[in-house]
């Protein structure tokens, strides 16, 4: 199974259910196409490295995802259509590679990982980001 | 200049073919060290390549705190003769640097 790194960032004037919104669509599109949610992360308020579309700061969202490229590419397709969203990124990742480089790293305090969420669905808690 | 819109970003593989581009070695004319025409190889740099120390396999683009180690003020990628990176990890350096830049965790340019 392959996987996949996606990340959105959502415009920061929204209120929060609102971008739990958008991401319960993405999730419920993703779990539709055959995908898995092994991670999702919500970072939160996070300033830009530059202006988009006039924002400073944007709320990021972060999925680590595993299945189908079909469940990435439906994801991204919905992505594309809403304008809410400033801007993603989706990006195949190879897992070993992925869990190396984050054990090596620190765990950082202020991410907020969301397993609370998935109840059932979340495979792994594979150690902090 | 003008930021980039969510349609801009890149979906697919990242297995950085698609990334070719002209990328030459050091067949530049002129400034060879050893000379112009004799065959003397210098390898000027010696020092090290911090990844390669650490035999790290995978530059994550998601870690700005280790990439911004190589962007100084103007938000320019460090040229190896510089940063003492070896070349296999400056392709993975690049690219992990420029995937971050397209989502705004570092900057294109700084003023």
């Amino acid at each position: 199974m392959a996987h996949y790194e996606l990340i959105w960032i959502a415009v920061p004037t929204l209120p929060p259910e609102e971008v739990e919104r958008i991401g319960q669509g993405l999730e419920a599109a993703i779990k539709e196409m055959g995908g898995t949610l092994l991670k999702a992360e919500r970072w939160g308020k996070k300033r830009l490295a530059y202006k988009v579309r006039k924002h400073e700061e944007g709320y990021y969202t972060y999925y680590l995802i595993e299945g189908k490229s079909t469940a990435v590419d439906e994801a991204v397709r919905r992505i594309r259509m809403n304008d809410q969203i400033l801007k993603f990124l989706s990006v195949r990742v190879d897992l070993e590679a992925l869990t190396q480089a984050a054990s090596r790293r620190p765990p950082r305090e202020d991410r907020e990982p969301a397993a609370a969420r998935f109840p059932g669905e979340d495979e792994a808690a594979q150690g902090g980001y | 200049m003008g930021a980039h819109g969510s349609r801009e970003s890149s979906h697919g593989p990242s297995g950085g073919a698609h990334r070719g581009g002209g990328r030459s070695g050091s067949g530049r004319p002129g400034g060879r060290p050893g000379g112009g025409g004799r065959q003397r190889f210098v390898f000027r740099r010696r020092k090290f390549c911090k990844f390669c120390d650490e035999k790290i396999e995978y530059i994550d683009y998601k870690d700005v705190r280790l990439l911004q180690g190589f962007i100084p003020e103007r938000g320019k990628i460090l040229p190896r003769r510089i940063s003492g990176t070896c070349s296999k990890h400056q392709r993975l350096l690049m690219r992990a640097i420029k995937r971050a830049r397209m989502i705004a965790l570092l900057p294109f340019t700084a003023e």
